[in-house]
């Protein structure tokens, strides 16, 4: 009898809980897209680096070498998201994950020109 | 069909409702970089067995599916904390707060993370978990 008494409070909490579920992820990621056109007119200073196999020293010395803010930040990133397909040279796969940090466009464009696959 | 076994129905399947819907939602963000990503996973093979031992009832101790519950809510609320930690974590790379953040409050901070202001991590989302395993708790409760 308890639990029938619960069932309208477990209903509601249902209700709140999968609301607060949906629509978590930034949405500004227009500047992610924007910066995906720029990547390659980018102009940066050192030689690039293989996404899948610098390590995170690397990593963070191409992308401060570049300019990038937080670089070690994003190194840490650019390695959780491993592995990168060398299919795909544009490094889409990172450019989506890294879109959900909501970045701006130029460090974007920074990333993807230190690196390579 | 009494009430009660009515009602324990109605609760082990809002579980297992809870429990599918996360399974898909994981996959779908690929929720495996890292032994941390895989938390929500354990516990949803826990709430699996806690379901299947209560469907189970005359065989296993209610008391061990509710324990089973218990360490659900615990994962829950460690999977909260640590998006929120995540948000938190991730403020200076959001360009919108790069340049004032180390300038902000530490409130500020904090409730820019926790409100969904800034970070990937949805905060609530990990709760689902704890919700399911309330529906397990109940529907057990008056078992012993």
């Amino acid at each position: 009898m308890k639990v029938t008494r619960l069932l309208p409070v477990l209903a509601v909490a249902c209700g709140i809980t999968l609301s607060a579920c949906g629509g978590s992820t930034p949405s500004a990621t227009t500047a992610t897209t924007a910066a995906a056109s720029t990547a390659t007119s980018a102009t940066v200073a050192g030689a690039k680096v293989d996404a899948n196999k610098a390590t995170q020293a690397e990593l963070t010395q191409a992308l401060t070498a570049a300019g990038v803010s937080s670089a070690s930040r994003w190194a840490r990133e650019i390695e959780e998201y491993r592995p990168y397909p060398t299919s795909d040279p544009s490094l889409a796969k990172l450019k989506q994950n890294l879109a959900k940090y909501n970045p701006s466009a130029d460090d974007v464009a920074k990333i993807i020109s230190v690196l390579s696959v | 069909v009494t009430l009660p076994d009515r009602s324990r129905r109605v609760l082990l399947g809002l579980a297992a409702a809870g429990v599918i819907g996360t399974a898909v939602e994981l996959a779908s963000l690929r929720h495996w970089n890292g032994l941390l990503q895989l938390v929500p996973w354990i516990a949803l093979g826990v709430l699996v067995l806690g379901i299947a031992q209560a469907v189970l009832r005359p065989r296993v101790d209610p008391r061990f599916v509710r324990l089973e519950a218990a360490t659900v809510v615990v994962a829950a609320a460690f999977g909260s904390l640590e998006h929120l930690l995540a948000n938190l974590d991730a403020g200076p790379l959001d360009f919108r707060y790069a340049d004032r953040w180390a300038g902000m409050s530490a409130a500020a901070r904090w409730w820019a993370a926790a409100s969904g202001g800034v970070g990937p991590s949805p905060i609530l989302a990990p709760l689902v978990l704890a919700q399911a395993a309330a529906c397990l708790w109940f529907a057990t409760s008056s078992d012993g």
